[in-house]
């Protein structure tokens, strides 16, 4: 659902590292869940969750924290956006309990914030 | 000059008794005749009169007036007034003669006179108000306060002698009566209040109420305020009200003026809606409030209700312990700000981009109406009117009335629908915000109502009342979209766009492209350059756009070509 993104400002915090990469390969792919039927065609915004995906990131620039290596699998959750091989952009990534890679955060990924956007909060909260 | 009749004063009272149709020899004209026989040396019949008809005389007085002055040539006329059979006698009347010329003895079962028995405290304080001659208008307003006005009066006669008679029926000790006097002219006097006393027996009759009269009215402050409704009495004055109200259990005591009517400026705890029973007591009976005679609701405009976040997103709104970290606080800047614009509005943490892109794009080709529909109260509520077709075409409208709370972000910004001017509680441009409010309280009360997908069509039709067409981008060709644009955009009529995206695979095509599926966004227009046609859009979240103009305020265009491949359709609202 097209919400906005979280405020940069609270999502930052939460992320270990964060990089600019290119999605390489789409190497996982969840099942589409169940999608409510529109009442009218103008109709959007309805909850929904696009499947989750596991991807191969190739980092082009380590924007803060320790990221594992240059070319890495990131875990995709269920939810407002997927991803397609080719597409480039800034990446939140944390990792947790129930996924052996790490998690994309944002409610959508690398199209959250412009990059203009991702530098000066970077900056603001002193990330390195 | 009658016949027969030698005594000239007496002659003169039977000439004016002679010249009526009935010829009545009642209580009020006998005393005439007794004043005509009465007088004797210095004492003139007129004297003799006004001696006769002094307040409080006894029938056993008068007559011992009369025969103090009678002479055998008066008592021979007297005789022979009893022989003429043309003369309609009251009893009363009759006995008085018969018994100065000594044919009868003086009945003295009713000595003061008057056909209607009344206590003596009673008595005086109606003689005081009406003159002898005139007629007392008497209502029970204990018994019923709605003949207050005159209906359903009774009338009591004060004969020149201030005698009364008529009927008072069912005036009981204590009860509060509302007194004028009407003259023979027909002039009335003012209405005076008398409370009945000396009538015997306990005060056992509490005051009526008429709770008609009694109009409850939500204020927007909170609370409820007393207003007269009717031009009648309330209840007798003085009386003594209770209204509880049933949902709270509150109670609230006043005491009615002397008039009967409610005390000015009353205030109650209450809102629209609520309903209150009403007590009534005269300061005797029902002291206890215990006895109801009915109820009355509340007027008025629903007052604003505290709505409710959306299930999922409590979930999603709290601390690390659970707690909440979002919460409501009342924001107060200025509903307008620089007139009423296309990308004043900014989406917040709901679903309903529908919502937003809908509202920016009346606010952009039809400002009047947004100004029109949302009227601040001035005391921190706002009025929004939605219009609703019903299924004949007819426009009717519904007002819906909020508050300024708005739930917050832990920096204090608005965490729904802002406004995009500020962030400040007492600067950020209220309308949008108050819309997005008022259209959840609108659509059952609670933004989970409108957080969860929709229509911008359903959005631009509550605010404009006017019909919506859809133009789906695989149904129509690209020019033909773009020529519908084209004619929203020359009639000043808003307009919509929504892109695909419900799954994975329509999905797909949004990354990395700053433009996001599933949403709606504002079409600002239309342009044609160089053979090439465009068209303008605002992303309803202010921000966020493909490219890069140098200003993230989500206003950018895209080439037909590339608009037919992300916009799935687009909805016209048509003025």
């Amino acid at each position: 659902m097209a919400m906005p993104p979280e405020p940069i400002d609270e999502l930052l915090p939460k992320a270990e590292f964060g990089v600019i990469a290119e999605v390489l390969e789409i190497k996982e792919r969840g099942e589409q869940a169940y999608i409510p039927k529109p009442e009218q065609p103008d109709t959007v915004d309805i909850p929904r969750d696009l499947p989750y995906q596991v991807v191969t990131l190739q980092v082009k620039e380590r924007l803060f924290g320790q990221a594992q290596a240059e070319r890495f699998d990131v875990y995709k959750p269920a939810g407002d956006y997927v991803l397609r091989a080719g597409i480039e952009g800034p990446f939140f990534l944390c990792k947790d309990e129930d996924h052996k890679q790490p998690v994309i955060l944002g409610r959508y990924g690398p199209d959250n914030y412009t990059l203009h956007v991702v530098r000066a909060a970077i900056k603001k909260h002193g990330r390195s | 000059m009658p016949v027969g009749i030698r005594d000239k004063q007496l002659s003169q009272v039977m000439s004016q008794i002679d010249r009526q149709p009935a010829k009545k020899i009642d209580d009020e004209n006998v005393l005439q005749l007794l004043a005509s026989v009465g007088d004797r040396n210095a004492d003139t019949s007129t004297t003799v009169l006004g001696r006769l008809t002094q307040p409080g005389i006894s029938r056993k007085e008068q007559f011992e007036e009369a025969k103090a002055g009678l002479s055998n040539k008066e008592r021979d006329d007297l005789t022979s007034l009893l022989g003429r059979n043309d003369l309609q006698w009251t009893p009363n009347a009759r006995n008085f003669i018969e018994a100065l010329v000594g044919r009868s003895e003086l009945s003295t079962e009713n000595q003061q006179g008057d056909s209607l028995a009344l206590p003596a405290a009673l008595k005086d304080k109606l003689s005081s108000v009406a003159k002898p001659g005139e007629t007392l208008e008497i209502v029970n307003v204990s018994d019923n306060p709605q003949s207050a006005d005159g209906a359903s009066k009774m009338e009591v006669k004060v004969d020149q002698w201030g005698r009364f008679s008529g009927q008072l029926d069912g005036v009981k000790e204590g009860d509060h009566l509302r007194v004028r006097s009407r003259g023979a002219n027909g002039n009335v006097s003012n209405w005076i209040n008398l409370q009945a006393q000396g009538m015997g027996g306990e005060d056992t009759h509490n005051a009526k109420i008429k709770p008609e009269e009694m109009g409850l009215e939500a204020n927007g402050r909170g609370s409820v305020d007393l207003v007269h409704l009717g031009n009648g009495m309330v209840s007798e004055p003085g009386a003594q009200v209770r209204l509880t109200n049933q949902r709270t259990g509150e109670n609230f005591d006043f005491t009615l003026d002397a008039n009967g009517n409610l005390p000015s400026h009353t205030t109650v705890g209450g809102k629209a809606g609520d309903t209150f029973s009403i007590a009534v007591s005269d300061g005797t009976n029902n002291v206890d409030f215990k006895e109801t005679a009915g109820t009355t609701k509340v007027m008025g405009a629903p007052e604003p209700i505290d709505l409710q976040e959306p299930e999922p997103w409590k979930k999603r709104h709290v601390n690390e312990d659970g707690t909440p970290n979002v919460k409501a606080e009342r924001f107060s800047g200025p509903l307008f700000e620089n007139g009423v614009r296309a990308d004043d509005v900014k989406q917040g943490s709901l679903a309903n981009c529908y919502l937003v892109a809908a509202a920016s794009a009346v606010a952009g080709t039809d400002p009047d109406a947004i100004k029109n529909m949302i009227k601040d109260n001035g005391n921190g509520t706002y009025t929004v009117n939605f219009k609703e077709r019903d299924y004949r075409g007819r426009v009717t409208e519904k007002s819906v009335t909020v508050d300024g709370d708005l739930f917050v972000r832990p920096d204090g910004s608005a965490l729904y629908g802002a406004g995009m001017n500020s962030k400040s509680k007492d600067q950020m441009e209220m309308w949008f915000p108050i819309f997005e409010k008022a259209y959840a309280t609108y659509k059952g009360n609670s933004y989970d109502k409108i957080g969860n997908g929709g229509s911008s069509a359903d959005v631009m039709k509550s605010i404009l009342g006017a019909n919506t067409t859809y133009s789906g981008v695989e149904d129509y060709n690209a020019d033909r979209v773009f020529d519908s644009l084209k004619k929203a955009q020359e009639n000043g009529w808003p307009a919509t766009a929504a892109t695909y995206g419900k799954d994975g695979p329509e999905a797909e095509r949004y990354s990395g492209q700053k433009i996001y599926p599933w949403h709606a966004y504002t079409v600002l227009g239309v342009q044609e350059e160089d053979g090439k046609k465009f068209v303008q859009l605002r992303n309803p979240w202010g921000s966020t756009e493909p490219g890069y103009d140098g200003k993230d305020d989500g206003i950018f265009r895209l080439e037909l070509k590339d608009f037919v491949h992300y916009y799935s359709g687009v909805t016209i609202a048509q003025g």
